[in-house]
């Protein structure tokens, strides 16, 4: 039997008289790839910050048995930090004041989580000069660095051209490879489908979670975004193309 | 918010920036150019009390400065104007300089909010409400700054639940909570100043802003309170530059968010409290060093609290030797003469792009 890294059970999220979630029982295995989809407002940010511990669940409960980094960034980091800094800053609540530099195995480890995520030969440049893709690097990078057995990646495409989402979801990929377990709320079906090992949909309160194949199904996805949406698989490459028809 | 690459950034809302800092504008200091750049401000807070020791309604020339604090206890006019004088209001504009550079500096990155400081926050008018109403109370000075961090506290603590989140609509609110419960503050500190107009015009004058007339007690004092407030905020530099990434960030690498927040709220309102109690209420210092010392060695608070601490103290001694030589024999009082230098920097400020 798989370990699992995290686990929840029965978990619920409520904002006031707004059921978001009820009753999801989910857990989260190293080195698989969770693409989390689902329509806007479903609660797919809600259920990454009650598996990381940042929000508790209105009911419910969640077992971590590994480290959980959640990379959920809102706004900006400064202009004039450098990649190395921002990543640096990440292991900030585990330093003791007197640490005033960063000890040499945390160095090294900021680097090496930099160097994982291609961004060594960026590591010193202001992140006003980065694209945004190497922005979004940065923010994994700067999780990575805390060595978490799970990565929660909260939108980790949004705002970005497919160039940098592709590089970001083959960043997540190789990362579950290396026996991280990943879950990414991701936007794009289609890549979401392409990239993970499984799909977790968070519509009308539920969550249903298996491999990609039976998650984007035609009905399944037009019910969830209340739209109508076709699949078909990819002439060439035979992954699964999601589209509204 | 274009970047070079034409792309925007990877960002769901930008918060604080009035403006997006622009490309060319942003470089990175290297930790020899910080250094560099602090060793300057350290080397000009020396130069400045010198200068201020010479210069005043009576010039007392280097020389015979050097000898007053060579043998401070010999008797003579230049050891009883130096030592006695100016050197005990020199020492407290370097600390309240220092204080309100170190407590603009957290304020700014705790709110990610480039517009405050203690002054905005509601924490100087809190603090000087507490005071002032000691003072009227007759209360023992030794109890003032304590009382005054209580006040302080207490109207930032207020500002700072009606302004709570991470999103531009809570600071917009943390700014408007703060001038308004700073406007609430002044206007009971003017009640008190009424009702007590015949018996203490001594706390009118500390309240415009002044340090005429303090001396090594009071030094001893807001030095007391300053060190434990300095060490209380070196000791959160971390939390702190965590804050810097945004309160959504800073919970994802697993800090506790809301201890840190009133931790390092209280640190800067005892800080502040301080200042207030030697100083009264003196604006813009807390707004404009940390601003000037960003682009010297960045916002990063290793760097940035001693910078803002050692130019807060620079441009508090010769702000207060210009308060007492333009007009002299008359003083201005130091709160006036910032908000002369302050108001306009505060304008530019408004104009010009802001990196925290």
């Amino acid at each position: 039997m798989t370990m699992s890294m995290v686990s929840g059970r029965d978990i619920a999220i409520s904002y006031g008289a707004r059921h978001v979630l009820e009753g999801v029982d989910l857990s989260l295995a190293p080195g698989r790839f969770v693409a989390m989809i689902g329509p806007n407002g479903g609660g797919k940010s809600s259920l990454l910050r009650v598996l990381a511990g940042t929000q508790a669940p209105t009911a419910g409960h969640v077992v971590r048995t590994g480290r959980v980094a959640l990379v959920a960034p809102s706004s900006n980091p400064p202009g004039d930090l450098t990649p190395f800094d921002l990543a640096s800053y990440g292991l900030a609540s585990r330093r003791k004041f007197w640490q005033w530099s960063l000890a040499s195995d945390d160095a090294m480890r900021v680097r090496d989580a930099l160097a994982r995520c291609e961004l060594s030969e960026r590591a010193n440049d202001p992140v006003a000069l980065l694209s945004a893709g190497e922005v979004q690097r940065t923010w994994i990078a700067a999780a990575l660095a805390t060595a978490p057995d799970v990565l929660l990646v909260d939108e980790p495409t949004t705002h970005l051209d497919l160039k940098y989402q592709l590089a970001v979801l083959q960043t997540l990929r190789e990362l579950a490879r290396a026996g991280v377990a990943i879950v990414a709320a991701i936007h794009d079906l289609t890549l979401a489908g392409r990239f993970a090992d499984e799909v977790a949909l968070v519509a009308g309160c539920r969550l249903q979670c298996g491999p990609p194949d039976e998650i984007l199904e035609r009905r399944a996805l037009s019910d969830a975004f209340g739209i109508s949406v076709s699949t078909y698989r990819h002439p060439q490459d035979g992954y699964l193309v999601c589209l509204p028809s | 918010m274009i970047r070079p690459s034409g792309l925007p950034q990877a960002a769901r809302s930008p918060v604080t920036p009035i403006r997006e800092p622009s490309v060319a504008r942003v470089r990175h200091l290297t930790r020899r150019m910080r250094t560099i750049h602090l060793a300057i401000v350290a080397g000009l807070v020396p130069v400045a009390c010198i200068v201020a020791l010479c210069i005043g309604s009576v010039h007392v020339p280097l020389t015979l400065v050097w000898g007053a604090l060579v043998h401070p206890h010999a008797t003579g006019s230049a050891q009883t104007i130096v030592v006695g004088l100016r050197l005990p209001r020199v020492l407290i504009a370097v600390c309240v300089g220092a204080g309100l550079g170190v407590a603009g500096a957290t304020l700014q990155a705790l709110f990610r909010n480039p517009l405050v400081d203690p002054f905005v926050t509601g924490v100087s008018a809190g603090a000087a409400l507490a005071a002032a109403a000691a003072m009227a109370a007759g209360i023992a000075f030794a109890m003032i700054p304590a009382l005054a961090f209580v006040g302080g506290l207490t109207c930032a603590i207020i500002v700072a639940a009606l302004g709570s989140g991470d999103s531009p609509a809570g600071n917009v609110r943390l700014v408007l909570a703060g001038v308004a419960i700073s406007a609430l503050a002044s206007a009971a500190v003017t009640l008190i100043l009424l009702q007590h107009a015949g018996a203490d015009q001594g706390i009118l004058a500390w309240l415009a802003g002044g340090i005429n007339g303090r001396g090594w007690n009071d030094v001893l004092l807001v030095s007391i309170y300053l060190a434990l407030g300095f060490g209380f905020a070196l000791a959160n530099v971390h939390a702190i530059n965590l804050l810097r990434l945004g309160e959504t960030a800073a919970r994802g690498f697993g800090m506790r968010v809301d201890a840190a927040r009133w931790r390092i709220l209280a640190i800067a309102s005892l800080i502040t409290a301080a200042c207030v109690c030697v100083s009264g209420v003196i604006g813009f210092v807390g707004l404009m060093v940390p601003h000037a010392m960003r682009p010297l060695v960045s916002g990063d608070a290793r760097w940035l609290l001693p910078a803002s601490a050692l130019a807060g103290a620079v441009v508090v001694v010769l702000a207060d030797m210009l308060a007492r030589t333009v007009l002299a024999p008359a003083e201005i009082p130091l709160g006036v003469l910032l908000a002369f230098v302050g108001v306009p920097f505060f304008l530019f400020l408004a104009r010009r792009p802001v990196e925290l």
